[in-house]
């Protein structure tokens, strides 16, 4: 499985990212991606940002595994279950992207 | 607080899938994904319809003061997510020993005076309505909650994070950061340009532009003796002091506010058209190409000779309040040139149409518009 990230907006505007490739994570790394990614219940593509908010942090996460997944949440509309996934995604996330 | 709620309502799983792919699948030949996706295009339909009831009419989201004059409500929400929060200062409250809680009281304050003062604008609404504003964001990360390393304008008020305090401070330090937000507002009330893309930069810009003009209106203010000397920058004390950054925007150099720091990057924002960013992130870029109108902006403001907020700012005030909730960087700059000409005199235009010419640009020379003839002199 591979994880692209990037997060982007806020106030500040700033866009940092990360790719995460499963296959090439020690095991207990590995398990600990795999659970966060089910735990967040990403299985289908959509996009869910407020329409009425300004400066919001927006964040980006495809998942490759059989077929790719696309979600884009603001801070928002980000969904409990799937903050544990990107307070990860944010940990490894480093400037660029643009 | 019973009225309350997650950063302005939350709604997990509220997930937008595409109209298209939900009409399909109530069209599956399995009776669970059908039974699923007709509840799903029920709940779609009906969170578009409140958007766009809310969109058409940002009233709806005002909360009117009591006199319909200045009326501050600073709220704390105690690190948590859950907004407003607990009321700790409402206009009129002396000062609270939380510095956070004083200066979104004070800046909004200035932010209010500065379009009563100089824009005849009651308010972000102009109908009064009461400036909310919660201090001491959280952010949940699912497990517990971390200072919001952010501010923003949820819609009907104003939330402040502390920030990490290795890159940011809090929030509330920047008087150009809180008039930036309230600014939003007041685009909710006007312009609402769609925030996406070209119109979403024009968004930002309009924000910055009035954010940094209500710091330096309110540095002239209470300047006694000398002058102070003019900055473009944007949350300049925000970022934690470090030879890599001095802000988060530098409206006359866009692109410079902070160069190859550790956990910054390189400030993305160009300064001309050619060097526009044309990717999806951060909505298209509307934190990134706002730095091309404030660049044309600055120029135009400093090539006039009073305060910026007087021509230039009264110029992109009354662009604001008409430009159209999907207009491109064209239009704007043929708004304000069109502005300038005819309210303001030909010095005025030259100076705008050759900003906006700087940036890349080029909007034909504008015609006078001509006064509607009266039933009188048609005869």
């Amino acid at each position: 499985m591979k994880i692209s990230f990037t997060q982007s907006g806020g106030f500040a505007g700033l866009v940092l990212s990360c790719r995460i490739d499963t296959a090439v994570l020690e095991v207990t790394e590995r398990e600990t991606v795999e659970r966060l990614v089910i735990a967040a219940g990403i299985e289908e593509s959509c996009e869910c940002v407020s329409e009425t908010a300004r400066d919001a942090v927006t964040y980006e996460i495809v998942i490759e595994r059989t077929t790719q997944v696309r979600v884009v949440f603001d801070e928002i509309r980000l969904p409990e279950e799937a903050r544990p996934l990107v307070a990860y995604l944010k940990g490894h996330a480093r400037p660029g992207g643009v | 607080m019973s009225g309350s709620h997650r950063h302005g309502g939350r709604q997990p799983l509220a997930c937008i899938i595409p109209p298209f792919l939900l009409e399909r699948m109530a069209e599956a030949g399995d009776a669970a994904i059908r039974r699923r996706a007709v509840v799903d295009l029920a709940q779609a339909t009906a969170i578009q319809a409140v958007r766009d009831l809310v969109r058409s009419m940002p009233s709806l989201l005002a909360t009117p003061s009591p006199g319909c004059c200045r009326e501050r409500l600073v709220y704390d929400a105690r690190g948590r997510d859950e907004l407003p929060g607990r009321l700790v200062r409402r206009e009129g409250d002396r000062r609270s020993k939380d510095p956070a809680v004083n200066e979104a009281y004070d800046h909004c304050g200035a932010t209010y005076d500065f379009f009563r003062d100089v824009f005849d604008r009651n308010s972000l609404d102009d109908e009064g309505m009461s400036l909310i504003s919660s201090v001491h964001a959280g952010e949940s990360d699912g497990h517990g909650y971390q200072p919001m390393n952010n501010a923003f304008w949820n819609g009907s008020q104003m939330a402040y994070g502390d920030g990490d305090g290795v890159v940011f401070e809090r929030f509330t330090r920047s008087l150009d950061v809180v008039a930036h937000e309230l600014t939003h507002g007041v685009q909710s009330f006007t312009s609402n340009l769609v925030y996406r893309g070209e119109s979403g930069a024009l968004n930002e810009h309009f924000a910055d532009v009035f954010g940094v003009l209500v710091r330096q209106w309110s540095q002239a203010r209470a300047a006694t003796t000398e002058p102070v000397p003019r900055s473009w920058l944007i949350g300049a004390e925000l970022v934690v002091p470090a030879p890599t950054r001095r802000a988060v925007r530098d409206m006359q150099r866009p692109g410079t506010a902070f160069v190859e720091d550790p956990l910054l990057g390189t400030d993305p924002q160009p300064g001309h058209m050619r060097d526009r960013y044309r990717g999806s992130a951060d909505r298209g870029g509307v934190h990134i190409n706002s730095g091309i109108p404030n660049r044309a902006f600055v120029l135009a403001a400093e090539a006039l000779d009073d305060q910026p907020w007087e021509t230039a700012g009264r110029i992109w005030y009354d662009t604001m309040l008409e430009i159209p909730s999907r207009a491109g960087f064209e239009d704007a700059a043929r708004i304000t040139l069109r502005i300038a000409r005819d309210d303001h005199g030909a010095d005025a235009a030259k100076a705008v149409r050759e900003a906006w010419k700087a940036v890349g640009i080029t909007v034909p020379t504008a015609k006078k518009r001509q006064r509607p003839q009266t039933a009188g002199e048609t005869a």
